[in-house]
């Protein structure tokens, strides 16, 4: 079959075609109104339903859970997850081997997502608890949970090794920067708690922790656009998956003369 | 079955996909009504699996589920809309309208936006005694999300069109109609087996609806695989000739 001549132009970091740059710029600049309004509405607007408990307040403090933050954050995990899971697709579909480390990836991103929304990682130390006192076995959840990090950090350095650079460093980036915020928000959320530190500091670190972990969620979902090409044919749109090792290009001066695309 | 030859066009379905989608929903319901009726099989920790899988409770997984899915649908219908707008084809852009109705649902089922509306409400102005007051605005931002369902189900055809008005009518319907349903009940008392059963089928429903509005999306687009690429084409667009 035919193809256009577009369609034989690898995209950069994945982002010509169909506006994804705008997608992540966009979503990017929600994350960082959200974090604002945080902060902002309480401190600005004098009211009782923006001071205290006020419903305006907790409807849109990053540390309040069920809000529109909480949405947010949960939403942009989840579809970071979907954006790995369409990468595992489309490499299945080019027959690159590999493509369960993507479905591990999509795995973690709901699990991730989960534990947004249902604070997963604090329920658990009540099972935590239980198994304990009925094993006698100390610290069951932080063992499983290390076993499992351990696991998925391995997955996650197989995957960086099969795709293309721009992907990989995508992908480290995203790890790193979801895995330093969310140790960054506890820690704040702790010294806010025990009022170990000044409330504006703590406040301000456990803005700063919820902003970068959607800023690694983005990171990683543009990790997993970029190993897709999305391009634009016709009326159509034909997606391509990208490997470690691009094929090779045909130098013009080794094809020869041509007319209509059939050696001369 | 033998498998196509590897640059031979072959469609792709979403249907599997649809189906584990619908078992998940099946499932997390069917868990759901057994951590409620039968408590003694989840032991000492019976409080807390409830408070983790009944689909009555907030923040936990079948409410995680049911706003994913919404997500997921909302997306479906944006990139529908991107699709159907490089086709060129009239009224795409009613696809982005219901990815922005779809993601309004989203946002309320998990921040339980109308019942805090309610509060905020109540905070500014006075009501009298009415207690289902939330309704009223419920029934026209009902009426709003059936519009923009109904506007977009009249652009497309086939397929597309029924499952975008099934998904639209169980979506809602058990989204205000149980909803009411259960209000009778607890106003007369029965909050025992009955509004169990009902608020089940209610969020098992709004499921099936977000489910079907997904699909209506998957179906309005064909996606065929090419080697090792895939074309996606918009074909739900409705001719009148």
């Amino acid at each position: 079959m035919a193809r256009s001549v577009r369609s034989r132009v690898p995209d950069r970091f994945g982002v010509t075609a169909f506006g994804v740059t705008a997608f992540g710029v966009t979503a990017f600049g929600v994350s960082v109104a959200l974090a604002a309004a945080s902060i902002a509405v309480p401190a600005l607007i004098h009211h009782p339903l923006t001071r205290g408990d006020g419903e305006l307040r907790r409807y849109l403090d990053v540390f309040v859970d069920s809000n529109l933050p909480a949405w947010w954050s949960t939403g942009v995990l989840l579809v970071a997850a979907l954006g790995h899971a369409t990468a595992g697709v489309a490499s299945r579909i080019a027959r690159i081997p590999g493509a369960w480390c993507w479905w591990v990836g999509a795995a973690v991103l709901a699990v991730l997502s989960l534990d947004e929304h249902t604070q997963l990682y604090e329920r658990t130390g009540v099972l935590g608890d239980e198994i304990a006192a009925l094993t006698g076995w100390p610290y069951p959840v932080a063992v499983a949970g290390s076993v499992a990090g351990l696991g998925v950090t391995a997955t996650l350095a197989v995957l960086a090794t099969r795709v293309r650079a721009a992907t990989r460093w995508l992908l480290v980036a995203g790890v790193a920067t979801v895995a330093g915020c969310a140790a960054a928000a506890a820690l704040a959320q702790d010294l806010l708690l025990s009022g170990g530190v000044l409330d504006v500091v703590a406040v301000l670190a456990y803005h700063a922790g919820w902003l970068g972990g959607n800023v690694g969620a983005l990171l990683l979902l543009t990790a997993a656009r970029s190993a897709v090409s999305v391009i634009p044919e016709g009326a159509g749109i034909r997606l391509r998956y990208h490997t470690a090792t691009p094929p090779p290009a045909v130098a013009p001066h080794l094809v020869g003369p041509q007319r209509n695309g059939v050696p001369a | 079955m033998t498998a196509p030859a590897p640059h031979q066009p072959h469609p792709v379905t979403p249907w599997r996909a649809v189906a584990l989608v619908l078992g998940g929903s099946l499932v997390l319901s069917a868990t759901s009504l057994t951590v409620v009726l039968l408590p003694q099989l989840f032991g000492a920790l019976h409080r807390e699996w409830r408070t983790y899988l009944d689909v009555l409770g907030e923040a936990n997984l079948p409410t995680w589920w049911s706003s994913a899915l919404l997500v997921t649908a909302a997306l479906a219908h944006g990139l529908t809309g991107a699709a159907g707008r490089l086709a060129r084809a009239p009224g795409a852009a009613g696809w982005f309208v219901s990815a922005g109705v779809l993601t309004a649902l989203s946002v309320d089922d998990h921040t339980q936006l109308h019942e805090r509306s309610g509060r905020i409400g109540r905070a500014l102005v006075t009501y009298d005694s009415f207690p289902f007051y939330w309704l009223l605005p419920g029934v026209v931002g009902g009426l709003a999300v059936a519009a923009a369902l109904v506007l977009l189900a009249l652009r497309v055809q086939g397929a597309t069109r029924w499952l975008l008005v099934t998904g639209t009518a169980v979506l809602l319907g058990c989204a205000l109609g149980l909803e009411l349903v259960q209000g009778m009940l607890m106003a007369d008392g029965h909050e025992a087996t009955a509004f169990t059963l009902t608020y089940h089928v209610e969020e098992l429903g709004e499921n099936i609806g977000a489910l079907l509005l997904l699909a209506a999306a998957a179906t309005a687009v064909s996606v065929t695989r090419h080697g090792s690429e895939l074309d996606v084409h918009y074909t739900a667009h409705r001719s009148y000739l």
